[in-house]
């Protein structure tokens, strides 16, 4: 018993990494209308500059994650405008960006191989507290908790942000039918930007996440993410922050549980063959689609 | 002749086999499915085919098309299964297939050589290579001219409309699916005969984006598009190579970007050509002539 509640309490540590990024790569798609596979190298990035900020500069943490922040949201930005919005105007919607994205993540990913040497690396203990807290018998690390009120803070922030605000409506809008966004008013290409600096923030909150709660920072950080983000989302359902986050948790608890009482060797084949199953009951995921973003 | 033969010899046999897995992708996806599944199939091709050689002595020509019929067997079951998917979930559906694979690889012992791998004699001609390769595009085109051919295109663009002229959508993307996964065990094994070894990491979803990307490179709308974006893929890199050793990985990266921006409608792109046949006609015979223009159209096709 007291095993199961422990290994409860790590799932949703997990999930709760998984849900940041879940959360960021759903809103890419929804807004952005991409199926971002350079999404994983974005959390990479992010990891690897708050280390680099840290270990190079001597900054420390509460410095360390905003530079990361800032640089990863600034790449989004970037590969958005260069690698993605050449296809919004064109009739290739879905393929095209699918496959520049392929190509940032071959570039992303060798660039972070050189400067990692290909060694995996660790924060350290100068960088975050590696106290482990004790409540009953169970044992909480700080950076269990950290990942974890990331997490409920980004999603209560963001479905705030999307429902409430004026500019989330314009991001509905824009996911919606950005030709009638712009008829009535809004820049569709601003809201794009803006989104992807977002999604750029999230990737890089959810890659040092990854890294605190699993100790180690490596230039492959965000493949493992990339197939459990698409994973969650696709649980989830496009386009509703919370399904994203409710994905996530259910897979980080899968994957915990899986690993505990069924095989550890064969940890991903349950993870996965889980998702197929639900798949092949729910085609459309486990929520349904509440879209506000068409496909485009 | 000879230079470029010692030189690029081997590139051009592993295009080759690319080129057919290429070719899978796009049977697939000239239906409308996304589907990175000929990665999966291309690994059982070619473990169930190399454990009849290496443990049980069968001849490469008695074991190849057993491993490809089981590949098609296990497709035709799938495809009742995945085909009810939406697209995006179909896509993460079939790379969870391709995690699943290498995990069952590696643990399948004796049956795949788990974690060491395989070796796998090299058995295979090289005019049975590119044979294979000409004959699977000879199928392509023929199928692109068929009945079949014509509901793939129409599936592809309008699912409901077709289904309202009383065709099942779904049956004709299965019909796609089994073909796929044919053309994909296939090159699995060719793709085994040529590394001389396989293991659980072989056929993995860099080998299915990098895939997926050669047949969008060439075209995703005509099957020579595939061996054309493998073909590029697979030279210019190499070319490239000679001048820069060391940055191969990141130069594949750009010249994706760069040729997708270039060409987003890929190099072998059959309604540009119709577009540009459509201009000529236009400029040949002015007023417009609509016979002539439809009739370009169909030369183009």
């Amino acid at each position: 018993m007291n095993l199961l509640v422990q290994q409860l309490i790590n799932g949703v540590i997990i999930g709760a990494v998984y849900a940041v990024f879940a959360i960021g790569f759903a809103l890419a798609f929804a807004v952005q209308g991409v199926l971002n596979l350079a999404y994983g190298a974005y959390a990479t990035v992010g990891a690897l500059v708050a280390l680099w900020v840290h270990t190079s500069l001597g900054l420390d943490f509460y410095v360390a994650l905003p530079l990361a922040i800032v640089a990863t949201a600034a790449m989004s930005m970037a590969v958005d405008q260069v690698a993605f919005q050449p296809f919004r105007q064109s009739e290739n919607g879905l393929l095209g960006p699918i496959i520049t994205s392929i190509g940032v993540l071959l570039v992303s990913r060798e660039v972070t191989r050189i400067a990692t040497q290909a060694e995996p690396k660790q924060y350290g203990p100068s960088f975050f507290s590696q106290a482990v807290y004790k409540v009953a018998s169970f044992r909480i690390p700080a950076a269990g908790l950290f990942a974890v009120a990331v997490a409920v803070v980004t999603v209560i922030g963001l479905h705030v942000l999307i429902r409430k605000t004026p500019f989330g409506a314009s991001m509905r809008a824009v996911g919606a039918d950005a030709v009638s966004a712009s008829v009535a008013g809004l820049s569709p290409r601003r809201t794009t930007i803006y989104t992807a600096g977002i999604g750029g923030a999230l990737a890089a909150v959810a890659g040092v996440t990854a890294g605190l709660t699993l100790s180690n920072v490596s230039f492959t950080l965000g493949d493992s993410l990339l197939l459990s983000g698409f994973a969650a989302v696709v649980l989830g359902g496009f386009g509703d922050i919370r399904g994203a986050f409710f994905g996530a948790m259910t897979l980080g608890l899968l994957d915990i549980l899986g690993a505990q009482y069924l095989s550890t060797a064969f940890r991903d084949v349950i993870t996965y063959g889980a998702v197929l199953v639900i798949l092949i009951i729910r085609p459309r995921g486990l929520f349904g689609e509440v879209r506000y973003g068409a496909e485009r | 002749m000879n230079w470029l033969l010692s030189n690029f010899g081997s590139t051009f046999d592993f295009a080759a086999a690319g080129a057919v897995l290429a070719m899978g992708l796009f049977v697939s996806l000239s239906t409308g499915v996304l589907s990175f599944a000929p990665i999966p199939f291309a690994a059982m091709g070619a473990f169930f085919t190399s454990y009849l050689i290496v443990v049980h002595d069968w001849n490469f020509y008695v074991a190849a098309p057993v491993g490809v019929a089981v590949c098609a067997v296990f497709a035709y079951a799938l495809s009742f299964v995945l085909l009810r998917m939406d697209s995006h979930y179909l896509a993460l559906a079939t790379i969870a297939l391709i995690l699943m694979t290498r995990i069952l690889v590696l643990h399948a012992g004796d049956y795949s050589g788990g974690v060491f791998g395989r070796s796998v004699p090299h058995t295979v001609p090289t005019y049975v290579l590119y044979g294979l390769l000409v004959v699977s595009a000879l199928a392509l085109a023929s199928l692109r001219k068929s009945r079949y051919g014509l509901a793939a295109e129409a599936v592809r663009h309008e699912p409901a409309v077709v289904a309202t002229l009383g065709i099942n959508p779904i049956k004709v993307q299965r019909t796609g699916f089994v073909v796929s996964s044919i053309l994909a065990g296939l090159a699995g094994v060719l793709l085994a005969d040529l590394y001389q070894y396989i293991n659980a990491d072989t056929y993995s979803s860099d080998l299915a984006f990098v895939s997926l990307a050669a047949v969008v490179l060439g075209g995703a709308y005509h099957w020579g598009g595939a061996i054309v974006g493998t073909a590029i893929y697979a030279l210019i890199p190499k070319l490239l190579s000679y001048a820069w050793p060391d940055q191969q990985n990141i130069l594949n990266g750009v010249i994706l970007v760069v040729i997708m921006l270039l060409l987003p409608g890929g190099l072998v792109d059959p309604y540009r050509r119709a577009q540009r046949a459509e201009r000529r006609a236009k400029e040949r015979s002015a007023p417009p002539d609509r016979i002539v223009t439809a009739a370009a159209a169909e030369e183009a096709r």
